[in-house]
């Protein structure tokens, strides 16, 4: 018997081996590629070459933060361009905290800005860090994870990504190039989110629909509700002005940006409902709709915490950088946090109460639409 | 009433209508987990070292999102231990992106924000980015570990005398059916939270060479991508441990 099973796991493992030589050889050329692709590049990048520091100096502000600046004289190869090969000279000025600025070491690549002083040092600006090679690296570290471990079960996952990505893309051109209503046009965006993500990820069936019918409506009255609130309460405590990036109306922006955001974990959560309500139900037709009701709640609630934590602490933690400069800054622990954390908190609050509205309306179609079938 | 006062009855309500006691339970450990968050980002602003801070609130928040409002029992445990392992080889991962990937602090489209504020402040961002990125995944790795260990004893409940190759080809199915989902929930997430950046690359008229290389968005992306590789090692871990622990307990 043993050689039944040697002889059989034997060709397994080999063609694993060779998925993963395949997936090793694609991610080192993805990378390698990436780190010689400045001609494709329309600004000018440059590797730096060699680095000279001087001049550290320590500073303290007006709030007793103690810190230092130093400055660097860069040589720089330029890569690209009319000017690609030369070597030419730069200043960049540091400090401690690299809150905007950073420190740079040989091998690294920038973006730089060349001057129409002939590649003087005091005409280069470097106007960024080259950061592609690390984003390349990042996600095909992630496909290889996915792929070794779920072999191509995990593909949907990724089509559905590519798809929406996309779909996202139009709705954002969509949105600037036409003077449609940005909060209905993406209400539309999420409505085809929900349906190509759910025919994806759980394929056509009963199932899905109800999934979608849910999702949908337990999102749209999580913003309805957000929205009465904000009418009711007359914004009080909202920082709208703190919303960063803004280039049009904002309240109809952070409605989108909240609707969007809730929506894969709602999905997530009727999705697992309504998959176990209709297995039980197969299982024990003779469930009366009260008892599937009571099913979806004792799923529900299992699921709902760690749900509204996932979104919490990725809405939440994304304010960091903004509450230390904030607290840095002299502000006390309850100013900065209502001027920088209550946009976050607020995203959060209208996901979880979408979340958490999610499991009595999908108890209610997922129970009724079963209960109906076994009438007929 | 402000805003969020409201909001927080609201959700407290719905909660309550959704899981009885233990939405309540959840609900609580939403607080807690709040005043971690808070607590970690004021700590490291005083200058402690965020490694410490965040590993300390990290296990913190790991143990309330897991045992609060969930049933405890050997699945909480398996679920624990596993979000434990998956964090830890991820802050592996995540030290040296951020180190590589530079995308601390602030980019140039925040330069509006910044006006007037002072910036020497003797706090390495870069600590502050590793800290957020690591806070920001505990809750994708805990929820998946604790779908994936939930599902295990219930097959395994539903057929004791299922086999260990079975038990993990069921692991894996399960994990199969988290992943599209999980990848949703934080590719959403990510979405929603810098739709107002995307629409800003978009009237400026970036090109995908700028968009691919800007700080804010690499550092948003970083996030999302570590946080779906944590869910993605969850699924082998949870397997590996509940086996593990199965050989144990007999």
């Amino acid at each position: 018997m043993g050689d039944v099973i040697l002889t059989r796991i034997r060709p397994k493992v080999q063609i694993k081996w060779l998925t993963i030589l395949i997936i090793l050889i694609v991610g080192v050329v993805a990378i390698l590629f990436t780190h010689y692709d400045a001609p494709l590049y329309q600004q000018t990048v440059a590797q730096v070459e060699q680095v000279h520091n001087y001049g550290k100096t320590n500073t303290t502000d007006e709030f007793q933060n103690r810190d230092y600046q130093e400055n660097q004289k860069l040589t720089l190869k330029i890569l690209n361009g009319k000017d690609a090969g030369k070597t030419v000279k730069a200043q960049n000025q540091f400090s401690g905290s690299t809150a905007t600025d950073q420190e740079y070491h040989p091998g690294q690549q920038i973006f730089v800005h060349l001057g129409s002083q002939k590649l003087k040092a005091s005409s280069i600006m470097i106007t960024g860090f080259k950061r592609d090679t690390t984003v390349i690296f990042l996600s095909w570290l992630t496909i290889t994870f996915l792929l070794i471990i779920l072999k191509f079960r995990g593909s949907m996952a990724l089509l559905s990504l590519v798809v929406n990505a996309l779909l996202f893309m139009v709705a954002i051109e969509l949105d600037v190039h036409t003077n449609f209503n940005p909060f209905i046009l993406f209400a539309i965006l999420s409505i085809i989110f929900t349906m190509v993500t759910a025919l994806l990820i759980f394929g056509k069936s009963k199932e899905t629909v109800v999934a979608i019918a849910a999702t949908i409506l337990g999102t749209f009255s999580a913003i309805l509700i957000a929205y009465l609130v904000l009418s009711v309460t007359h914004q009080r405590g909202m920082k709208f002005e703190m919303m960063d990036y803004v280039t049009q109306q904002r309240l109809p922006l952070f409605f989108a940006g909240s609707m969007i955001g809730s929506l894969g974990a709602i999905m997530d959560l009727s999705a697992d409902i309504t998959s176990s309500l209709f297995a039980v139900n197969r299982e024990e037709p003779t469930l009366t709709f009260w008892q599937l009701f009571e099913d979806a709640r004792k799923i529900g609630r299992s699921i709902m915490g760690p749900l509204i934590n996932v979104l919490f602490l990725i809405f939440v933690a994304g304010t960091f950088p903004m509450m230390v400069l904030f607290l840095k800054n002299g502000n006390s622990w309850g100013y900065s946090c209502s001027m920088i954390m209550s946009l976050g908190i607020v995203q959060s609050l209208i996901s979880g109460i979408g979340i958490a509205l999610t499991v009595p309306i999908t108890g209610l179609i997922a129970g009724a639409i079963c209960k109906t079938k076994v009438i007929k | 009433m402000t805003t969020i006062t409201l909001l927080v009855l609201i959700l407290f309500g719905s909660m309550l209508l959704a899981g009885g006691k233990q939405g309540f339970v959840s609900f609580l450990g939403l607080i807690f987990n709040f005043c971690l968050v808070f607590i970690s980002v004021v700590l490291i602003s005083y200058g402690f070292p965020y490694l410490i801070v965040t590993l300390i609130n990290a296990v913190i928040i790991l143990v309330i999102s897991i045992y609060f409002g969930n049933q405890q029992g050997r699945n909480a445990d398996i679920a624990f231990i596993t979000s434990l392992i998956v964090v830890g080889i991820v802050i592996l991962l995540i030290v040296p992106i951020e180190q590589w990937a530079q995308v601390q602090g602030f980019g140039p489209e925040n330069t509006e924000d910044l006006e007037g504020l002072s910036l020497q402040l003797g706090v390495k961002f870069l600590d502050v980015s590793c800290a957020m990125t690591i806070l920001s995944c505990l809750g994708a790795v805990a929820e998946a570990s604790i779908a994936i260990a939930t599902g295990l004893f219930e097959i395994e409940a539903h057929n004791p005398t299922i086999t260990r190759a079975k038990l993990r080809s069921e692991g894996l199915l399960i994990g199969k059916e988290i992943i599209g989902t999980a990848f949703n929930t934080l590719f959403f997430g990510f979405y929603g939270e810098l739709l107002a950046l995307f629409i800003w690359f978009s009237r400026l008229n970036y090109s995908f060479g700028m968009i691919i290389n800007d700080k804010i968005f690499i550092s948003e992306f970083i996030m999302t991508l570590i946080s779906s590789i944590g869910v993605i090692l969850t699924i082998p871990v949870t397997i590996g441990i509940f086996l593990r622990h199965k050989k144990t307990t007999i």
